[in-house]
């Protein structure tokens, strides 16, 4: 009982504290390796609430795949004059903190309203599977095929521009 | 009736095929179509007229080709054969075709040939619909077609300046006698809830309250409508006051001028006058107005053709003088001569203006009779064809123009002596001037440059033969009209249905009259011939002669042509420029142009008040998106 | 469900969103602006999951699922998107990409 609750909060500020790093380092290297270690947190997280195959999903697919592309992206541009670059304008960033606030409120104020009933279902993978499978099998190809156009698209984006 | 159709859509499944053949170069192609599209629609006119004409006692025939437009407003578009339209077929395939045969043979250096026969083939489709329509809309829709293929044939030399003037001159004259049309159009419909001509006519016939019960300005309705549709005949058919337009016609090419500015088009006013004759005979006012007019016309024609240096200028006021004696005609209430008048004239002046089309041919495109002469040994069918075209147009027996010319005198002399008298001076004038004409271009000494001299050749076959097929019309067309001194009257007989009789008006002199008044028509145009015989067989002195026997003012008046289009110039036109350059400058360039720029100024200004908003910047558009986003929640939420 | 409640999880959810979505606003550099909106589609698993799960619901688990695979599509026509801009501009300072108006 008493670990569950520690390993949240745990992890909970190891998320918050490099997601803050994630937003606040000039480096974007840096930047993406703080967030793995905050998608890594959150990953821990969805085992404490009985998602292991999302958890393990988090790990393979975020940090393994998203991330790495994101670091790729990072090394080919070779963008190392681009990374002490300041803040935004006063305008802008009070701006922002303001209506962010004001966002979280108002997400908050309904968020207590929502009525929550306990209860302790195990989902196993099988059951996922199912459901995936079956109900969801349109879905599951459309994603396929959603996937199949992003990389057809990307590479199409990524190779025809021809400078001057 | 099914053949109408053909006849009809023939020439303007030509006009399509020419058209786009216009684009290629083949003119082998162009003279099929255009040949075999007029030709064919002749020989199936030719059979439809005969089999017709021959029945016992035709009755008008209808045929619907389908409905255009259903009650209240119901108008379909039918064709109406009738002995009046049966006639007028015949004079437009049957010119028309050897005009198209003509056209090959004097076009065929242009490198717009097949332009020009597209614009050829649509105009004979437009007139078929002119003649053939049962209804006033039919007819006026080939009315407008025809006066826009007269517009195109016009300006076919758009690229010299004088062709295109002259083409927008006569469409905008035509304007103004076709929004008569058009009233007359709005009247019939709101009073009969018809077009159809047959109906319309039945309706007045038979209302003898609508005859009697004055409806506007003093006019009674039969009396409102003959007066537009008279005024709508004065710009198509080239009437004081709206015939300025005829002689800068002449700005086209040659074969036009003789098929739609003197065998067809132009006699459409006549035609409609026949069609609606019923209405002209209820209103005396309007025929005495008819009456004048064209004796005016025919006489101030006659008189500015003597002193006119271009062969075609010269032809074209001789038409509209001729057509002043249709008008004359069936302002004396004598219909069935106007058109037989339309008809033989239809040959006679064709054959005139193929014949001149044939010496400019031969003069290398020179129209000034001054240097002409002496054309006779080198053009020998265009001169002889040419003198039985002039001899006819005289008046001399047995030729058509006689025939048709002298009853209309006899009419007119039963009518009024005084203008019996002008007709006859106008007879004399034209036989001066059509030989002073004739003599200056064939005879005497060669005038044209060395040059012209080694160029002149008798034209081709394709264009000769039309002349010898139109000059024996010319020659014998007359005597299907009516003889003097008998009863025979094939062309009275036949147009009999369509003209309709109020009060029977015998119109049989006495033997001993009607020798006096054939002896008189025949001695003017005797006279008209010695006199020009006389003054011109020393060539243009004759002109100088001229000058000394009747006065120098008279001479350059008739020269400027009564300064009629210099008085139009000054009266109309001047004004409405100056005024039209008033409502640009002012009120079109300073009022309305100047309202829509404010107006978009202060849009502009507007729109870069806010336009700060547009930074181009992303963080800043996730701003906006968050806010959005922000007072979406808050709506739906609080 | 654990010890924690939901609202732990709902209320971490949201504080990782409010940095993403910070980073997003504030940043220049384009790659990071890429990485804050990961991080604000992360938090939104996140809570989808817990609520979910505390539900006794499997929706979440799927649609988190899908969620997956759209981002990995979204981050690799984006990061493509870098690489076309960085070519044509030579920069992905986003202050400086503001050729998208008249």
């Amino acid at each position: 009982m008493m670990l569950e609750t520690v390993i949240f909060y745990l992890f909970a500020s190891l998320a918050v504290i490099f997601a803050l790093v994630v937003i606040l380092h000039p480096d974007p290297v840096k930047a993406t390796l703080s967030m793995v270690i905050t998608l890594f947190s959150l990953a821990v997280i969805y085992l404490t609430i009985k998602a292991p195959l999302i958890a393990a999903l988090q790990i393979l697919l975020y940090t393994g795949a998203i991330l790495v592309l994101f670091l790729f992206v990072i090394m080919l541009l070779n963008i190392q004059r681009e990374i002490s670059l300041p803040f935004s304008k006063p305008v802008q960033l009070w701006g922002s903190i303001v209506s962010v606030g004001f966002l979280i409120g108002i997400i908050t104020n309904f968020a207590i309203k929502i009525k929550i009933e306990e209860s302790v279902k195990n989902y196993s993978l099988v059951l996922i599977a199912e459901s995936l499978f079956k109900e969801n099998a349109l879905s599951f190809i459309a994603t396929g095929f959603l996937l199949l156009a992003a990389v057809v698209g990307a590479t199409i984006i990524a190779t025809k521009v021809k400078r001057g | 009736m099914t053949s109408l159709i053909a006849i009809v859509l023939l020439p303007f499944l030509g006009a399509v095929v020419n058209g786009i053949l216009s684009f290629s170069n083949s003119k082998r192609a162009v003279t099929f179509t255009a040949l075999a599209t007029t030709g064919g629609s002749l020989v199936i006119a030719l059979y439809t007229i005969w089999r017709y004409l021959t029945e016992l006692s035709p009755q008008p025939i209808e045929y619907v080709l389908y409905k255009w437009l259903e009650k209240p407003l119901e108008i379909q578009i039918s064709f109406l054969l009738d002995p009046l339209s049966a006639i007028m077929l015949f004079v437009v395939t049957f010119v028309g075709f050897f005009i198209h045969l003509y056209s090959t043979g004097y076009m065929s250096d242009d490198e717009g040939y097949g332009r020009y026969f597209a614009y050829l083939n649509l105009f004979m489709g437009m007139m078929l619909l002119l003649i053939l329509g049962s209804n006033l809309l039919v007819t006026f829709i080939g009315w407008e077609g025809v006066g826009l293929c007269s517009y195109l044939l016009i300006g076919f030399y758009y690229k010299q300046d004088e062709p295109p003037r002259a083409s927008m001159k006569a469409f905008v004259v035509n304007r103004i006698g076709d929004f008569a049309f058009l009233i007359a159009i709005f009247i019939s419909f709101a009073h009969f809830a018809t077009l159809e001509y047959r109906e319309i006519l039945n309706a007045i016939a038979t209302n003898q309250q609508l005859q009697d019960t004055v409806y506007i300005f003093g006019l009674t309705l039969p009396a409102l409508l003959a007066l537009l549709l008279f005024i709508a005949a004065t710009g198509k058919s080239a009437q004081l006051p709206l015939y300025v337009w005829l002689p800068d016609a002449m700005a086209g090419p040659t074969p036009v001028s003789a098929l739609i500015h003197a065998a067809t088009m132009v006699t459409a006013g006549v035609y409609l006058l026949t069609r609606t004759n019923l209405l002209f005979q209820l209103s005396p006012n309007i025929l005495k107005l008819v009456t004048l007019i064209s004796v005016a016309t025919a006489f101030m024609a006659a008189s500015i053709a003597i002193a006119q240096r271009d062969i075609k200028k010269v032809l074209a006021y001789s038409t509209v003088s001729q057509l002043g004696y249709m008008f004359l005609a069936a302002g004396v209430g004598a219909f069935v001569v106007s058109i037989f008048h339309l008809f033989t004239h239809a040959f006679f002046k064709a054959l005139l203006f193929l014949g001149s089309g044939s010496v400019i041919h031969a003069m290398e495109g020179e129209q000034d009779i001054y240097k002409m002469g002496g054309l006779k040994q080198h053009l020998p069918h265009t001169y002889i064809t040419f003198l039985i075209g002039t001899l006819a147009i005289a008046g001399f027996p047995p030729l058509a123009g006689f025939f048709s010319k002298d009853a209309i005198l006899a009419y007119t002399y039963d009518h009024s002596k005084a203008i019996y008298f002008i007709g006859l001076i106008t007879a004399g004038l034209t036989s001066f001037y059509m030989f002073r004409m004739f003599i200056l271009t064939f005879h005497g000494e060669f005038r044209g440059t060395e040059e012209q001299r080694k160029h002149l050749h008798e034209s081709p076959p394709s264009m000769t033969l039309p002349l010898w097929i139109l000059a024996i019309g010319s020659a014998f067309v007359g005597f299907i009209g009516k003889i003097p001194f008998t009863h025979y009257d094939l062309f009275g007989k036949i147009l009999s249905p369509v003209i309709v009789k109020l009060e029977e008006k015998a119109v049989h002199h006495d033997v001993l009259h009607e020798v006096l008044l054939i002896t008189l028509s025949v001695v003017a145009a005797l006279l008209g011939l010695v006199a020009a015989k006389v003054l011109y067989s020393q060539g243009p002195t004759g002109d100088e002669r001229l000058k000394s026997i009747i006065t120098a003012p008279l001479y350059t008046l008739l020269k400027g042509k009564y300064f009629v289009d210099e008085l139009y110039t000054f009266v109309i036109v001047t004004p409405l420029r100056t005024t039209a350059n008033i409502l640009w400058r002012f009120v079109d360039q300073l009022i309305i142009d100047g309202t829509l720029h404010l107006a978009a100024g202060i849009v502009q200004l507007i729109s870069a008040l806010g336009s700060f908003t547009t930074t181009g910047n992303l963080r800043n558009y996730m701003l906006y998106f968050v806010i959005g986003i922000i007072l979406l929640i808050a709506y739906t939420v609080g | 469900m654990s010890v924690v409640g939901f609202s732990h999880y709902f209320f971490l959810g949201l504080i990782l969103f409010s940095i993403g979505a910070l980073g997003a606003l504030t940043r220049r550099n384009g790659i990071t602006i890429f990485l804050s909106i990961e991080l604000m589609l992360n938090s939104v698993n996140l809570i989808l999951v817990s609520y979910a799960s505390t539900n006794g619901n499997l929706a979440g688990q799927i649609l988190v699922f899908f969620m997956f695979a759209i981002a990995a599509a979204e981050a690799a026509v984006g990061l493509a998107f870098f690489i076309a801009i960085y070519k044509h501009r030579r920069t992905i300072n986003i202050d400086r990409l503001t050729f998208l108006r008249w």
